[in-house]
């Protein structure tokens, strides 16, 4: 048996076999990151009060629709207003130079970079089920054949996605992303009778 | 009612359904980065279409066989399948490089056999006790645990920072705020869209933060792994067990616990039972650990499958779901219109029976499919995770739409996919926002209620006329202050 293997993911639970909470994440946050989630999240809260103090009371005050949101808001200020304290504490340094180092490191990145990229595909495969949708039917007689608009972008989709990440050559992405594909249509259309997206 | 229940979980076509189920979660529990949660989440669509029954014991099965498919890769090739393997995994995978990676196996198969009885059980004897105490919630109470229920979650699953898995929540409720008001039918946040006027379903938000995220996350990443070429025969050894007899029970209990405590789930389980495990070891024993200890995977792995029977418990009880993937079921419950909470007995009498016999059923399939599948997952493992990921893309598109038969919940997906990637990679938990889009509409509800019966009293009677309410608002103010001063110092 070989092992040269590391734990995968960048829990620390599994790089450091220490436990980090349920999910962990303090490994992945920087003091710095703390304080643009802190800012991030009291324009958050502030749209939210904003919003839900301009609802209207139709009843008493204490069944109007905006009273919880306003509470979860102005409390959820406050818990922006603590991690920003906890970045301040930790040292974190928002200066220019530094700010924009970290951006061009983030952009620079080959993971961000991939990570980017996938997002991006996924969006316009979305998108293209959606706006481009088509549902062609054959009736065989025994059977009626069908390929829409799911099929084929997620067939394109994956092709793309599988030769980036999976490397493998074109026609082996097309071959896998085209068998899995039609194989997931036919089990959910023809197996479960769940319709299926960009098919009607 | 009763016999009628276990007769149908005991037909046919419920043990196929239970099989099947067991064994994609065992094999999708054993790829590494494939986590129970994710293949909880996904499946919700599949079972849309199928009858109530044939749904529950079909997650079941996947949740069952999951937990347990984690130790595979663990053992084998030193890759955690899931989080809460990885005790298993510092103490599996040396075992394995002594050529005793089968006995080990055979250790966890056993140890999880052993873990589900245990959770099982308590589940079975603890319900009755819990609904009684459940019947006596009115909305104040039912506002305070859902509130409880968030905060306790962000806690445990957000590490060295409750801030942050609070913070999750509360955003998690402002997603649950859009739509049209429960009382008065008022749009909140819905800026003058029809569409959003339906409210955000917490499906897509499951799949989208459980399914997209993580192939954002992973998918990216290069992490190849060794492929093991030798397993040894899988025999679960029952004397081992006996051996640690003690540890094993006490692990259970530890599992059962934690599963009942929103958020905790098996990661939180399998790591305390294999902390005081290991402190309660023999000092002979305690050597062997992090050396490759039987004793060490049997605490981890009968902790992290009594935790399934332990999550059900405030999951059927109180509508509280334990953890992330009791989260999904719960939501492939209400797609059935089975509402869990303190009348389940009596709206839906004999489905806790039926719900015992699956977890019961369940685990006898695990033990033998656990046995069956540890040499082809072996073969799975040649498979690179570049290759698996992007399959499972499609997967949430369908997983997403398939509920509603609705577009709008792919966007839905999408977008709650984009957010969970940006939250991981700034630190906070996931499952709290999970946890409060699904109980947000229930504590905004219940609390407008409660103030209204308040309105016309003095404001003690809050607190005199309602025990429980009482104890509960300490247990929220603790876990606060739990959370901002003893963690944080």
């Amino acid at each position: 048996m070989t092992s040269e293997t590391q734990p995968d993911g960048e829990d620390a639970s599994l790089k450091k076999a220490v436990f980090t909470g349920e999910e962990g994440g303090d490994e992945r946050a920087t003091p710095e990151s703390d304080l643009a989630a802190a800012a991030a999240l009291a324009v958050l809260a502030v749209a939210a009060v904003f919003f839900a103090v301009q609802l209207e009371v139709p009843g008493s005050i204490w069944t109007a629709p905006g009273l919880f949101p306003i509470a979860t808001g102005v409390s959820l200020l406050a818990m922006a207003a603590g991690l920003a304290l906890k970045a301040h504490r930790n040292g974190a340094n928002l200066r220019f130079n530094k700010r924009r180092r970290w951006l061009v490191t983030f952009f620079t990145d080959e993971e961000n970079r991939r990570g980017g990229i996938l997002i991006v595909i996924i969006a316009a495969y979305i998108l293209a089920v959606d706006w481009l949708g088509f549902d062609w039917r054959h009736d065989t007689g025994f059977v009626v054949l069908r390929f829409s608009s799911y099929e084929l972008f997620s067939i394109i989709a994956l092709t793309g996605v599988l030769r980036i990440f999976w490397q493998a050559t074109w026609t082996r992405c097309f071959v896998v992303s085209t068998a899995w594909a039609l194989a997931l249509a036919a089990v959910f259309r023809l197996g479960f009778h769940i319709l299926l997206p960009g098919s009607g | 009612m009763i016999i009628e229940h276990i007769l149908l979980a005991l037909s046919p076509i419920m043990l196929l359904t239970c099989l099947v189920g067991v064994t994609l979660g065992i094999l999708w529990g054993a790829m590494p980065g494939l986590s129970t949660t994710m293949a909880m989440a996904l499946l919700i669509g599949l079972s849309a279409s199928m009858e109530q029954y044939v749904a529950i014991m079909f997650m079941l099965g996947v949740y069952t066989g999951s937990v347990f498919g984690g130790a595979i890769s663990a053992v084998l090739i030193n890759i955690p399948g899931t989080p809460d393997a990885v005790p298993t995994m510092m103490e599996g995978h040396p075992l394995a490089l002594k050529g005793e990676g089968g006995l080990a196996l055979g250790t966890a198969i056993a140890a999880s056999f052993l873990g589900n009885w245990v959770g099982i059980l308590l589940l079975i004897a603890f319900i009755p006790i819990i609904l009684l105490l459940a019947l006596q919630f009115r909305s104040w109470e039912m506002f305070l645990l859902a509130m409880w229920g968030i905060a306790i979650c962000g806690s445990m699953s957000a590490g060295q920072q409750p801030l942050k898995g609070w913070i999750s929540g509360w955003i998690g409720l402002l997603i649950a705020f859009v739509g049209l008001d429960s009382i008065h039918g008022v749009p909140r946040y819905t800026f003058g869209s029809l569409i959003l006027e339906d409210g955000i379903s917490y499906v897509p938000i499951l799949i989208g933060l459980f399914g997209l995220t993580e192939i954002l996350r992973v998918l990216p990443q290069k992490s190849p792994y060794a492929i093991p070429t030798e397993v040894g025969r899988v025999v679960p050894p029952f004397n081992t067990l006996r051996k640690y007899a003690r540890s094993a029970v006490r692990s259970g209990l530890i599992g059962t616990v934690i599963g009942a405590i929103p958020g905790a789930g098996a990661n939180v389980a399998s790591f305390l039972a294999y902390d005081v495990g290991r402190r309660r070891a023999s000092p002979e024993e305690r050597a062997k650990w992090g050396k490759g200890s039987y004793e060490g995977i049997v605490c981890a792995e009968v902790a992290n499958n009594a935790n399934v029977g332990g999550s059900m418990l405030p999951t059927l009880t109180l509508g509280i779901p334990g953890n992330a993937a009791a989260a999904a079921i719960l939501a492939a419950l209400e797609l059935k219109n089975v509402v869990v909470g303190p009348s389940i007995e009596v709206e839906h009498p004999g489905l806790i029976y039926f719900i015992y016999i699956a977890l019961i059923i369940a685990n006898f399939l695990m033990y033998g499919m656990a046995i069956a599948l540890v040499k082809p997952c072996v073969k799975l493992f040649a498979l690179p995770r570049t290759l698996l990921m992007p399959l499972i893309i499609p997967l949430c598109v369908v997983g997403a739409f398939a509920v509603n038969q609705n577009y709008v919940d792919v966007y839905y997906m999408f977008a709650a996919g984009l957010v969970g990637y940006v939250l991981h990679r700034f630190g906070f938990p996931l499952a709290p926002m999970v946890l409060a889009v699904i109980l947000g509409p229930l504590a905004d509800e219940n609390l407008r209620r409660s103030l209204l019966v308040f309105e016309d009293d003095p404001w003690w009677t809050m607190i005199t006329d309602h025990p429980i309410g009482t104890v509960l608002i300490i247990v929220v103010l603790f876990t606060f202050y739990d959370g901002i001063f003893r963690r944080n110092g």
